[in-house]
């Protein structure tokens, strides 16, 4: 037998394995075509929840990916108010004639930020994922704000479901966060302008299974909640 | 296997032959240059059945084909409606390809519904409540049009609160524009099960583009007397839930027939438009923010609108997209009265509106090639908007444009005789205003028979 394809192989073998060596310390994901292409680096930060033997091995078979972002408002967990605390504007109808629900109640009309993500690949069950931190960045890569990722749910068959972070042995995830939104006003006169008419992306750092790797959102605007989004 | 191969061979060469024949534009001020990924995708027209069932496969199978078109057919790929869908359509791996289907189960609100929000009880869905689509593709033009009326009449655009309120009272939801057809049924809204498990009133398309003639709803007719800003209007005052006073003056501004439809903070109120002839429109949106280059251009269209409104939490299946762009090109405007200008004055008017109107309403449907806002002088706000702006305008397609008033893409002008009136308050399209009274009721008369 011919030794020059083993030789081949062996050299293979070992290029993979310095490349999945690198990819565990080292993982860039190529950015958006729109936004100036700055490395983002995956940095292995295991955590204490997330030991980093299992973990880690099951990171580096899993890809996140961010799948969209909507940024309009934050919602307080809980919209419904009660009608009676409410003071009616002038020239509204008297609250007898107020009949919103069958609680008596009406909802302050809200549109909740959120973030999905999908991650492809099939994990050890038991391990997981959560979202480690966001870093909100202009068109040219310019930091300008951090928001928080909360209220996890993942999908199952026709709809979201609260979801504690674990994964199974299904070949893709697709999860979707709540997330918070920077001070716009202050946001606002520290860029000098709308930031309604700009574009942003989300830089997040997603562990799983102990290792944390950075995606790039697509693209998005600050949706005016109260237009019409056609 | 060979037809299929033969099929794509035969359509990929008429797309070839299409994008080096198109006739040069007279007054296509300022748009993208046609690129080679344009002429790739160009499918020549006339779009029949059976051209559009060729490329049915290619649109739902080939991620880069549709991706192609995208690019392709955005006029002015700078505006936050190109950028986000540059950045989040059609990418392998990433972006809103990475979104989970949804197949909404919906329930149509007739009169037990209403009744029973009515009465306060919380409602839920129809036990029966089944997914609008079960997930068997449609071989047939007649199939995929069906499918696409399921779309048109129940896919939710969103959660509607205000709908909700709306049908809360007769007094309200007639006011505002929300009716029963003949059959018993609301259209343009759907009871729905949320992507979170709840149960809530929706928005469809049909909200805004089934119109009612003695009770009888007419699929693909704008609904000129919806109030949508009043909508939303009454339930912040009936609830007194809080709204920022300027969004409020900006909804009381809207009027019936109108919308805001961008999601900046230019105030550009759209009128709502009839869908008639779309299969031939070579733009669509009134500054046409997207060249129809292909049918996929308006699937694309559909498919980032049903997920954009719905949040960009989910994207329908691509199945859905493409029956609702087959609906829309089937849909057809009530029959004429006369079929051509019987008389004399009508037949004067044809012949005005070719020396004085044909340069822009040039094509089937008397819409035509993009023209520079600047110089149709109406409302700027639109086409210069950070939104969809081109800086340009369509010219209105006029099919049935004798029933399509208020005028203008922002509505302002309420009939005909103002649009032609050179002392009219609203600026801009003063284009056969100079014209004698006489020349100008002729136009009117050719134009009442289009």
């Amino acid at each position: 037998m011919n030794r020059f394809p083993h030789a081949v192989a062996i050299c293979l073998l070992l290029a993979s394995c310095a490349t999945s060596e690198e990819a565990k310390s080292r993982e860039v994901i190529e950015p958006t075509p729109d936004v100036p292409a700055e490395p983002v680096v995956a940095t292995p930060t295991p955590t204490p929840a997330s030991p980093p033997d299992a973990g880690a091995a099951v990171a580096t078979a899993l890809t996140p990916a961010i799948a969209s972002v909507q940024m309009a408002q934050d919602c307080p967990k809980k919209t419904v108010k009660k009608e009676k605390a409410k003071r009616p504007m002038p020239g509204a109808p008297s609250r007898s004639r107020i009949r919103p629900d069958g609680n008596g109640n009406f909802n302050q009309p809200c549109t909740q930020s959120s973030i999905q993500i999908s991650v492809s690949g099939v994990a050890t069950p038991g391990s997981t994922m959560a979202i480690k931190g966001m870093r909100l960045l202009t068109p040219d890569g310019k930091q300008v704000a951090t928001v928080q990722a909360r209220m996890p749910t993942l999908w199952k068959e026709s709809g979201y479901v609260n979801w504690d972070g674990v994964l199974t042995s299904d070949a893709e995830h697709k999860a979707s966060y709540h997330i918070s939104v920077p001070d716009w006003a202050a946001l606002e006169k520290t860029m000098g302008k709308s930031t309604y008419n700009m574009m942003f992306v989300l830089d997040v750092d997603v562990e799983i299974g102990g290792t944390v790797t950075t995606v790039r959102s697509p693209s998005f605007e600050r949706t005016q909640p109260m237009m019409i989004r056609t | 296997m060979i037809r299929p191969l033969y099929i794509c061979a035969f359509t990929a060469l008429a797309a070839c032959t299409a994008g080096g024949s198109e006739v040069a534009p007279t007054k296509h001020v300022g748009a993208v240059a046609p690129s080679p990924e344009h002429a790739s995708v160009s499918l020549a027209k006339p779009w029949t059945d059976e051209v559009l069932a060729a490329e049915t496969e290619r649109y739902l199978t080939d991620a880069a084909f549709r991706r192609r078109v995208l690019e392709a057919s955005l006029t002015n790929p700078k505006n936050v409606y190109a950028l986000t869908r540059l950045s989040g359509y059609g990418l392998e791996g990433r972006g809103w390809e990475m979104l989970p289907e949804w197949i909404p189960t919906t329930t149509a609100i007739d009169d037990d519904y209403v009744a029973a929000l009515r009465s306060g009880v919380p409602v839920a869905l129809a036990n029966d409540a089944k997914p609008l689509w079960d997930g068997t593709k449609p071989t047939t033009m007649s199939e995929w049009v069906t499918l696409g009326k399921k779309v048109f009449d129940e896919y939710p655009l969103r959660s509607e609160i205000f709908a909700e309120h709306a049908l809360r009272s007769d007094e309200r939801s007639e006011r505002i524009g929300l009716r029963q057809d003949e059959n018993g049924i609301w259209p343009g809204v759907v009871a729905f099960k949320t992507l979170d498990g709840g149960s809530e009133v929706g928005i469809t398309c049909a909200l805004c583009h089934v119109a009612f003639e003695d009770g009888v709803g007419i699929a693909g007719q704008a609904r000129r007397d919806l109030d949508y800003g009043e909508m939303r209007l009454a339930y912040y005052r009936d609830t007194g839930a809080e709204l920022a006073e300027d969004v409020r003056a900006r909804m009381s501004r809207w009027g019936p027939g109108r919308a805001d439809i961008t999601q900046d903070d230019d105030e550009d109120p759209v009128a709502i438009v009839d869908l008639w002839g779309v299969r031939d429109h070579e733009y669509l949106t009134q500054s046409g923010t997207i060249h129809q280059v292909h049918p996929a251009a308006l699937a694309i269209r559909q498919e980032t609108q049903l997920l954009h409104a719905n949040q960009e939490r989910v994207r329908p299946p691509r199945e859905l997209a493409w029956a609702l762009a087959l609906y829309v090109y089937s849909l057809t405007p009530p029959a004429k009265a006369q079929e051509a200008p019987q008389s004399a004055e009508a037949q004067r008017g044809q012949v005005l509106f070719a020396e004085h109107c044909e340069h822009c309403h040039r094509d089937k449907n008397y819409g035509g090639l993009l023209v520079a806002a600047a110089s149709v002088g109406t409302d700027p706000a639109l086409a210069n908007g950070s939104a969809r702006g081109t800086s340009l305008y369509r010219p209105t397609p006029l099919t049935r444009v004798s029933a399509a008033a208020p005028y203008l893409h922002d509505g302002t002008v309420q009939s005909l005789e103002s649009l032609l009136d050179a002392k009219r308050s609203v600026p801009g399209h003063l284009y056969g205003s100079e014209l004698p009274k006489a020349d100008r009721r002729a136009l009117i008369a050719f134009m009442e028979t289009l």
